[in-house]
């Protein structure tokens, strides 16, 4: 591998995990909004079996 | 106000980055003897600054969780663990690709490096202690277990001081760097800071807002019962 292989791969793997830590903040976001959702669901469900 | 801090954080973090690959790749003289492998060492000291300062704000924040006993404390421990567990493992993986050109090694066993790795391993314990025991019990282990692994990072930082190793020792006053690489270096560093900051305050929100969503679901099941 000549040094400009070494260098390109250092700075793509850094830049790859960054981006994979931010695909997983919006996996956890996604699944919160769901949890949101499911939530907001139960509780207009309530209020209609309440009416 | 919130909302354009919101926007404003993460176009000056893109600025920066540009800035510092611009600086690290094209600005920064080639150096003598390693050529353009070295240019790695911008984003690698990089790294490790923004992971030595997650490292401290985990500290700051578990002895913030043991005096107040809050869980926000914790959230924020945990959020800033692993992102300092994700710029150490940068500084890991970055190391041994500028190391096998130029020491014709991927891996020594050298102070600075092996101390390194022992502060993957503590912080990474960390994060699996943290999710293994759920809630205060938990919580209070991994403060206490935090603030004893914050012990490594001084060993880290001095370990080129203390014991004689391969791995150069770039901030030491009349150190061998070239004066010209310093702004590029500098540049790296803030940007590294800033983009460790924005990623501890996202997961930190994150995991604030999964706590609220906890209590509403609770609350509505007693509702419900």
């Amino acid at each position: 591998m000549s040094n400009l292989s070494y260098l390109f791969v250092a700075f793509a793997l850094i830049w790859v995990g960054v981006l994979a830590y931010l695909i997983r903040l919006s996996g956890l976001r996604k699944q919160l909004e769901e949890r949101i959702d499911s939530l907001q669901d139960r509780l207009e469900k309530k209020e209609l079996h309440n009416d | 106000m919130k909302r354009n801090t919101h926007i404003i954080f993460p176009v000056i973090t893109m600025l920066a980055i540009v800035a510092a690959l611009a600086g690290a790749l094209l600005l920064a003289p080639t150096e003598k003897t390693m050529g353009d492998v070295q240019r790695i060492f911008y984003f690698h000291l990089a790294c490790a600054s923004a992971a030595f300062v997650s490292f401290t704000c985990v500290l700051v924040a578990s002895i913030g969780f043991i005096v107040r006993r809050e869980t926000v404390w914790d959230n924020l421990a945990t959020a800033a663990a692993e992102v300092g567990v994700l710029f150490t493992t940068f500084v890991l993986v970055t190391g041994p690709l500028w190391a096998r050109p130029v020491w014709g090694r991927w891996w020594v066993w050298d102070p600075r490096l092996t101390t390194t790795l022992i502060l993957w391993f503590l912080y990474a314990g960390y994060l699996v202690l943290r999710q293994a025991i759920p809630g205060y019990r938990g919580a209070m282990a991994a403060a206490v277990f935090a603030i004893l692994a914050y012990v490594d990072v001084p060993v880290v930082y001095f370990s080129v001081r203390w014991w004689r190793g391969i791995h150069p020792q770039v901030l030491r006053s009349g150190g061998g760097l070239d004066p010209r690489m310093i702004p590029p270096l500098l540049v790296s560093v803030a940007t590294f800071l800033l983009l460790s900051g924005i990623l501890i305050k996202e997961r930190f929100s994150l995991a604030n807002a999964a706590d609220s969503v906890d209590s509403m679901a609770v609350a509505l099941e007693d509702m419900e019962s």
